[in-house]
């Protein structure tokens, strides 16, 4: 019996793992085609075109903000010095409980103003409206609300008070390059079709110089953990996004970096308020919406790096984010399970959500049963030495060739590093990550799987940030969540998964996609 | 042992294993020498970039300043010591030295710097003949860039090239050659305006827009009431339609009116903003009788003409709409426009703040408010 199991399982293992393989393979082809041709019709020219364009449709900058007064006014500078003719920058104070409105207030010299709020998506209680006395931040607005327990109610807030046709969601820990709005709405202005939205690559801020809130040199992160978060973030948007775009087939748009057309997102309800995958939940309403409505839609992306976000500097900090992504992911697969496998919801439901469902959210699961398997193995004998280690180089050589790849993509697509040594540095990353990053990560995503199953409670804003300030990350780091009076009070209690599921069942409490 | 006997007795070894492990080995070795392959790719990338970059740095300011004093000083050159002064520069004029030279024309166009001497320093340079050479590069991205430089230097002397393209297989080249083809062409710039392919894309009507612009500005912009009359593509005369009130076109009033009658809501909703830029002020009460049957796109069209007319008599329509509106943004724009309506509108405005309570109110403080720029 035994003997058949472990048979089973290799030939299990071993089809996951070439599928995997071969997936990867298929979207560096994607992604290589797509990079190309965005590369070949693309110019700076078009940004002069757009700036002096009287047709440049406006942008809603919507940046939600949680006990951010380390960053937040370096951030709000650098919202403000975007490169497009028609903007608003719109910020969510959610609530905060440290000194960020306070901060807000003071440097952008901030009024109470009457405003018209309407909540066209329903979020925590609006309290008031900020408006700036100095006419050089005069398309700044601030919002004021009371805590929502996720970034996505925040979001929400923003897309009631925001009056432009298009939005750009992002944090207010996030550097926007100046060019970021020219460069992501050409997308949207360049198709037939409705692009519902349009990604961007996101790296790492932590040793790159900033100058009032504009980054003028792009490095590598010096601490191992956000040098591997840097390049995780490149595979995943340059490689990995990049190829799902080329087949229109985009899963996720990060909450870090995303422009979306605000009808759509309003018709589909807005971000689902007690969401802690923000992102991905609010990508899948939309395209749901479109398609349950028999409307055409595209999302797109494009392979330049918009935005620089303080990478976690040690692993605590990198398991807060990752458990509550993790927790997201789970609670996503949860709300949305019935586009999972359905053919109503075409590429959507037959090949984005499976696989992301396969090789994503299953991933960590089969990992760790696949080391506790081996443990199992070594105990009692069952090791073959002569080809384990050889399976081990054969998964760990392509690791490193496909970092290298896009490694290779990423400078195809525009130098940011200066130096050749700063390009070597992220590859010889690619050599350790497999061995000392990703078992993190699998653990991570396995706590935050478990989190949610057994609701423990989750907070956004759970990243400690350490500020531009070089003198300041010498100081004290003042956490958020784990300070004497903040966070615990902000926490969303959640339902257990199998109380949700119960409670769906009784109350037949379910809501439509299609309005 | 020789490596080739070290070689062949592996590979006697591997035949010896199962397939999937063969396999295994295979693809590991494959995955290595890529790894490889791609290590030295990176390395030949960022050495050229490199080279280029330490290029740039020495060679761009000298180039900079060769244009200046060509461009926007006194001093004489003649074609030959221009060309001569530029290869002292670069080296060698080439494709690569050439596409930096123009980097710095466009950048001078784009900083609005006038020079009548541009013709002349592009013709020293051969600049027209490179252009050509990039018209036709197998490269999409070399015709793109063609077709844009080309339009920032102002050279409309590529009718044949550009026609080529304005009828490839390739989308984006088709429709880039047909909107670029208003600019470079020095023949029949509105040939296309015929032959559009579905609907026009926003980026395709900024791109249109500023070939109108450039045209405007030539003294060459033609009278765009004759495709709004006739063309069947929607997009196209909304578009069209538009850019009449942009350029001010006056004597297209008949086509304007007969289009308040067309089937698609977005012509309508165009020609009743366009009465209102060329201030026909005649169709006032015509807009107002129309308001209540109208959709919402074309009820706001109608609130900013009447705004645009000012003419004193649309106060109570403006106050009475305001009042059965149930649209807190059409409220808005509503109140922005009985706000900006004469003095008259004004005092209305204090007059309804006095009247009203709740969130109407509120709308009517938030219109006021000067601190909040979009409204």
């Amino acid at each position: 019996m035994f003997e058949i199991f472990v048979k089973v399982y290799e030939y299990f293992i071993f089809f996951y793992a070439t599928s995997l393989i071969i997936s990867y393979i298929v979207l560096a082809i994607f992604s290589f085609i797509a990079i190309t041709k965005y590369k070949s019709y693309n110019t700076d020219i078009d940004d002069e075109e757009l700036l002096n364009s009287n047709l440049a449709p406006g942008i809603s900058v919507i940046a939600p903000a949680y006990n951010e007064e380390k960053t937040i006014i370096i951030n709000v500078k650098s919202l403000l010095t975007l490169n497009y003719p028609l903007f608003e920058v719109i910020i969510i104070n959610d609530g905060s409980k440290d000194k960020t409105l306070e901060l807000l207030i003071e440097e952008f010299d901030l009024i109470e103003a009457p405003f018209a709020y309407v909540e066209k998506i329903k979020t925590q209680p609006y309290k008031r409206t900020f408006k700036s006395q100095n006419p050089k931040y005069e398309i700044l607005t601030i919002i004021d609300k009371e805590n929502g327990g996720t970034k996505a109610d925040a979001f929400n807030a923003g897309l009631n008070a925001s009056v432009f046709p298009y939005y750009l969601n992002t944090d207010v820990d996030c550097i926007l390059a100046r060019n970021t709005l020219t460069k992501m709405i050409k997308p949207i202005l360049n198709s037939k079709v409705t692009v519902i939205a349009v990604g961007a690559t996101l790296r790492m801020s932590n040793n790159c110089e900033i100058e009032e809130g504009v980054i003028t040199r792009v490095r590598p992160p010096k601490a191992l953990i956000p040098r591997f978060q840097e390049l995780e973030y490149i595979r995943s948007y340059l490689l990995g996004k990049m190829g799902w775009e080329f087949i229109n087939s985009v899963p996720n748009v990060s909450g870090g970096l995303g422009m979306f057309d605000k009808e759509i997102a309003i018709k589909a309800g807005g971000y689902g308020a007690d969401s802690h995958a923000e992102d991905m939940d609010m990508l899948t309403r939309m395209a749901a919406y479109m398609m349950n409505n028999r409307m055409e839609y595209k999302i797109g992306y494009i392979p330049l790096s918009c935005c620089w976000t303080e990478g976690p500097p040690n692993i605590q900090i990198l398991g807060r984010q990752r458990t509550r992504w993790a927790s997201g992911l789970f609670q996503m697969f949860s709300e949305h399970r019935k586009i999972l496998f359905n053919p109503s919801y075409k590429r959507l439901g037959l090949i984005t959500f499976p696989y992301i469902f396969i090789f994503e959210f299953l991933a960590p699961i089969i990992e760790a049963f696949g080391l506790l398997f081996s443990v199992f193995l070594l105990l009692n004998n069952h090791v073959n030495w002569s080809f384990a280690p050889l399976i081990f180089i054969y998964s760990y050589t392509f690791a490193i060739m496909i970092s290298s790849i896009v490694i290779i993509w990423d400078q195809m697509t525009f130098k940011y590093y200066n130096t050749t040594r700063e390009v070597l540095t992220l590859f010889l990353t690619a050599f350790i990550e497999p061995i000392l990053y990703h078992p993190l990560i699998v653990f991570f995503s396995l706590k935050g799987y478990f989190s949610f199953i057994t609701s423990r409670e989750l907070a956004w804003g759970t990243m400690t940030r350490q500020g531009f300030d070089n003198e300041e990350k010498t100081k004290k780091n003042i956490d958020k969540n784990d300070g004497n009076n903040s966070g615990n009070d902000t926490k969303e209690k959640k339902i257990s998964i199998f109380e949700r599921l119960k409670k769906k069942k009784v109350t037949g409490n379910f809501k439509p996609f299609k309005t | 042992m020789s490596i080739v006997e070290w070689f062949l007795s592996f590979v006697y070894m591997i035949k010896t294993f199962p397939l999937v492990i063969q396999l295994t080995i295979v693809l590991t070795l494959a995955f290595i020498i890529a790894t490889f392959a791609l290590v030295i790719a990176i390395y030949t990338i960022r050495r050229k970039h490199n080279r280029l970059q330490k290029r740039l740095k020495t060679s761009v300011p000298d180039i900079k300043s060769l244009f200046e004093d060509v461009l926007f000083t006194d001093k004489k050159f003649s074609e030959k010591e221009i060309y001569d002064r530029f290869k002292n520069i670069v080296g060698d004029v080439n494709r690569e030295s050439l596409n930096i030279g123009i980097d710095v024309l466009v950048e001078f166009k784009n900083e609005d710097k006038q020079s009548e001497r541009y013709p002349f320093l592009i013709s020293a340079l051969n600049i027209v003949e490179h252009l050509e050479r990039k018209f036709d590069s197998r490269s999409n991205s070399e015709k793109m860039d063609a077709f844009q430089e080309a339009f920032v230097l102002e050279l409309n002397k590529f009718d044949s090239k550009v026609l080529i393209y304005a009828y490839s297989k390739n989308k984006r080249i088709r429709s880039e050659a047909r909107n670029s083809y208003l600019a470079l062409s020095s023949n029949d710039p509105y040939r296309f305006f015929d032959e559009f392919d579905g609907s026009l894309t926003k980026w395709d009507e900024i791109e249109l827009m500023q070939y109108l612009k450039l045209q405007n500005t030539r003294g060459n912009l033609a009278g765009l009431g004759k495709w709004i009359n006739y063309s069947k593509n929607d997009s196209l005369v909304v578009f069209l339609i538009k850019m009449v009130g942009f350029f001010n076109q006056k004597g297209i009033d008949e086509i304007l009116l007969e289009k308040l009658d067309d089937n698609n809501a977005n012509v309508r909703a165009e020609a009743i903003l366009t009465l209102g830029k060329l201030n026909i002020k005649e169709t006032e009460q015509t807009l107002i009788d129309r308001y209540y049957t109208e959709p919402e796109i074309c009820q706001v069209a109608i609130v900013r003409t009447i705004r645009k007319f000012n003419t004193g008599k649309s106060l109570g329509f403006l106050e009475e709409i305001f009042k059965d509106s149930n649209n807190t943004d059409s409220k808005k724009i509503i109140a922005e426009a009985i706000l900006n309506y004469s003095y008259e509108g004004r005092i209305a405005f204090q007059n309804l703040k006095n009247s009203l309570k709740g969130f109407d109110l509120t709308i009517l403080k938030h219109i006021e408010t000067p601190l909040i720029k979009f409204k």
